[in-house]
């Protein structure tokens, strides 16, 4: 039976380091010879999660899981909260700031994305913080060599 | 293609010359790494304006090979390091975007 836990920091506004944990997913799924297709929704919706704590919390941590038939991605912070995640939700809209834009980011795509990416999401936010859970189903198809 | 075929009067390498043993099927073009994410193909070559370590970090996740950075965006020595330890290929250029695009194209690269 496989099982495997990591745990990862995030800081906000670092820039510099956002992306370490879904590198190191990506490292870890890559050598447990799943495919790209595979890695890659992993990694983006990692990466989508990681740079919304970056730009839009006070900081909060990820979480791993990987098991036998799921990938499990956990992501956790200190607030301030989303207002509406309905809205939050909608392709294009963004309050993110002109730093954030400048790094790229901010355009309003990260929440799509990261569930366009899972198989399962839910999210729950107040001002006290936010809660995303992503699950990943794995497949024959999950990878390169049945 | 290899990449190392990009290189040209017009296209500074700015990290190792050894990271140019790689290749490239395909190009992309896009400034919003959530879009780049979302469309970019494994292997292309990713032209963008976007200066920084999350150009790396998006480069990485999807394989990317090689980076041209537009419009002489600077380029720092972190973003070179990191790329270099990446094993992807940073090019920076005066070109804008298109002019890259059409330049690829009376190459032959693309």
């Amino acid at each position: 039976m496989m099982s495997i836990a990591k745990h990862f920091d995030i800081s906000p506004f670092d820039f510099d380091h956002a992306g370490m944990m879904s590198s190191d997913i990506k490292r870890t799924l890559k050598q447990l010879k799943f495919n790209f297709a595979f890695i890659k929704k992993i990694s983006v919706a990692c990466y989508e999660a990681e740079i919304n704590i970056v730009i839009h919390s006070v900081g909060g941590y990820g979480d791993l899981k990987l098991e036998d038939n799921h990938v499990y991605l956990q992501f956790i912070d200190r607030g301030p909260g989303i207002q509406d995640i309905n809205l939050a939700m909608t392709p294009g809209y963004t309050t993110a700031n002109e730093e954030s834009r400048l790094n790229g980011f901010g355009a309003g795509m990260g929440l799509t994305n990261i569930k366009n990416s899972c198989d399962e999401m839910s999210i729950v936010s107040d001002p006290n913080g936010t809660v995303l859970k992503l699950k990943f189903f794995i497949t024959e198809d999950s990878y390169d060599e049945h | 293609m290899n990449i190392s075929a990009i290189s040209s009067n017009d296209y500074q390498l700015m990290t190792d010359a050894c990271k140019l043993n790689r290749e490239f099927d395909s190009i992309y073009a896009g400034d919003l790494l959530s879009v780049v994410m979302r469309s970019a193909s494994q292997g292309c070559t990713l032209i963008t304006v976007i200066s920084n370590l999350n150009t790396i970090a998006v480069a990485v996740l999807l394989d990317i090979p090689a980076i041209i950075i537009t419009e002489d965006q600077v380029v720092s020595q972190a973003m070179i390091d990191k790329a270099n330890t990446e094993s992807v290929a940073i090019f920076k250029t005066a070109f804008k975007t298109h002019e890259v695009i059409i330049d690829f194209k009376d190459r032959g690269l693309i």
